[in-house]
């Protein structure tokens, strides 16, 4: 897991980046806290052709037929003024409404592309159900497939090699996760373990101290 | 310099005429040491002068110079500096004539006049030579080459040989070659159709060619009967066209001829295989006479239309059939659904639903690999 602003990696269940003290609530004081409605695939930079949307929602339909639990969306956008795309991705992953999407597949099953098309860069996001089948080097790979179509503009088709790679990944997830769910299952008393563990580093500092005063 | 001068002096003059009068020898004294006759003060006995003109002539030295008597008495008296007019210039006499020596010339010898050798006939020695039999040597082993007037030189001639030998060792075809002068003509009753008919009917498959050295164009070739029973006429001209083609390559007569032979050799060996395969044919039409046609069962043919269609019918079914295999494997892929665990995982950061962020790249510059546009930077180093 890692903080959207300073990249650094940073442990489960933390209120807040341990390195930079980031949380949810510095990008709502940049992009606001109330939810945003919008659909799973928003055209805001208006770079997509009606043949296109249209083609792009077919693609997206079969993405959430394939899973059932999940959906997919995209974003187009131009962030001259907010240059920070992980940012971005990460707020509108948590406070977007996707109206499209049906109320059975929660923002945390969600998977968000989102692509600023004026700075040229692109970037994912995902929610919590997927945090154990996705990780930075998979989303990493599905971009970079995509990266020639993204030089070139053809951004459905660029949209089209992201999905497909991350349905490939997930499928073979799904299929390691059936033969083995244990093997991704989290520990409570592991992930509470994890969460308790800055509170006691911080008593071992205080023992270490104690142990110099006297 | 005076020294040097001195050294010439002594090199040329004669010996005594720089120490002084009493060196100088008086007339008559014709060899010996000069000086050692005048300080012995005593006339040579008549045997010694002998003696000493011996040894002069023996050791083949140019005699010594002698004073004339009256050069010698001026000398005396002092009238004549020896050495004085050495560098002088040489009178010449002006009207001096030189008489030429008067040379006696040969008679002049008259030449009998010699027959003219006709460079284009073939003496009737040689022809019996070449034509008298089939050529053997001392073992009984037929001579390829024959060449009685000596055209090539012996080397030439074994290099030669031991081709045709080699040739002959190789191929069925033996070839034998008779070497003709450039220019010569052979005898109006003599062609090489005759030769062969005179003496090479038995001797089986044979090519025999007439080779003018420094003339392949004239060369004559000639194939045996049962060759030229197979093998077309334009066939066997052309091998001779080509043969004297690459003898042309050549500028000596010899190397013309190992060229001519080569590529003959080469031709032969076309031309042998030719042969064989139209014995084998010959062979095959023979025995397919003699095998008896069996008459094919009525209906037979109505069977195998059968046969086909069924062979046809079986093979659609299974490109259908799979197909078929494949089409439906496709759509069960694309029906299937993916299914995953619920999974418990808490809040992070704040956030209600997400926290999972991915990786982001770059696309600003399209010669940099996506590896190399990868977005690691944290944003609080950059504008927000």
């Amino acid at each position: 897991m890692k903080c959207p602003r300073c990249v650094q990696r940073i442990h489960r269940m933390a209120r807040q980046c341990p390195h930079c003290g980031f949380s949810i609530a510095d990008v709502d004081r940049v992009f606001g806290e109330d939810d945003v409605r919008l659909g799973v695939l928003t055209d805001a930079a208006g770079v997509l052709r009606k043949k296109e949307r249209v083609a792009l929602l077919r693609i997206l339909r079969n993405f959430e037929s394939t899973f059932p639990q999940l959906f997919f969306g995209i974003y187009f956008g131009t962030f001259r003024e907010l240059p920070s795309l992980r940012q971005f991705g990460f707020w509108l992953l948590n406070r977007g409404a996707f109206e499209d999407v049906d109320v059975s597949r929660p923002n945390e099953a969600g998977i968000l592309l989102s692509v600023d098309v004026g700075e040229k860069s692109a970037g994912i996001t995902y929610g919590y159900s997927l945090q154990p089948f996705l990780d930075d080097e998979a989303t990493f790979k599905a971009v970079s497939a995509a990266h020639p179509y993204f030089l070139q503009g053809q951004w459905m088709k660029a949209s089209e090699v992201v999905i497909r790679k991350i349905s490939k990944t997930l499928g073979r997830q799904a299929r390691r996760a059936r033969r083995d769910p244990a093997a991704f299952q989290e520990s409570p008393e592991k992930a509470e373990e994890t969460g308790k563990m800055p509170e006691r580093i911080r008593a071992g500092h205080r023992r270490s101290q104690r142990k110099t005063q006297a | 310099m005076r020294k040097g001068l001195f050294i010439l002096l002594s090199l040329v003059l004669p010996e005594g005429a720089l120490t002084g009068q009493d060196s100088l020898r008086p007339p008559g004294a014709t060899s010996g040491s000069a000086r050692g006759a005048e300080t012995e003060g005593r006339a040579k006995d008549p045997e010694e002068k002998a003696a000493e003109l011996e040894k002069v002539r023996k050791s083949r030295l140019p005699a010594l110079p002698v004073w004339s008597p009256s050069d010698y008495e001026k000398v005396k008296r002092g009238e004549i500096v020896a050495g004085q007019n050495f560098f002088a210039p040489v009178p010449v006499d002006p009207d001096a004539t030189i008489e030429p020596p008067v040379e006696e010339l040969p008679e002049p010898v008259e030449e009998s006049p010699q027959p003219e050798e006709d460079e284009t006939a073939i003496s009737a020695e040689h022809m019996v030579e070449y034509f008298r039999e089939i050529p053997r040597d001392g073992r009984g082993e037929s001579i390829f080459l024959s060449d009685p007037q000596d055209l090539l030189s012996q080397q030439e001639f074994r290099d030669r040989e031991s081709f045709l030998h080699y040739h002959s060792s190789e191929s069925d075809i033996d070839m034998f070659v008779y070497l003709f002068d450039q220019r010569q003509e052979f005898p109006v009753d003599t062609d090489i159709q005759a030769v062969y008919q005179g003496l090479f009917t038995k001797h089986g498959p044979v090519a025999l060619v007439f080779y003018h050295l420094g003339a392949p164009d004239r060369s004559q070739f000639f194939l045996s009967s049962d060759i030229r029973a197979v093998i077309s006429q334009d066939e066997q001209d052309r091998a001779l066209r080509a043969a004297v083609q690459e003898a042309f390559e050549k500028s000596d007569v010899a190397y013309q001829l190992d060229n001519f032979l080569v590529e003959l050799s080469i031709r032969l060996y076309w031309i042998e295989r030719e042969l064989k395969a139209a014995t084998a044919t010959r062979e095959a039409h023979r025995l397919e006479s003699k095998i008896r046609v069996i008459p094919a069962p009525v209906g037979n043919e109505e069977d195998n239309l059968r046969l086909v269609g069924r062979a046809v019918l079986l093979a659609f079914c299974v490109i259908l059939v799979g197909l078929s295999g494949w089409t439906g494997w496709l759509w069960l892929q694309h029906r299937r659904k993916y299914r995953f665990p619920e999974v418990e995982c808490g809040p992070l950061l704040g956030a209600p639903y997400a926290a999972g962020v991915g990786a982001v790249i770059s696309f600003s510059n399209a010669h940099l690999p996506p590896s190399r546009q990868r977005d690691q930077v944290p944003d609080y180093l950059e504008r927000m």
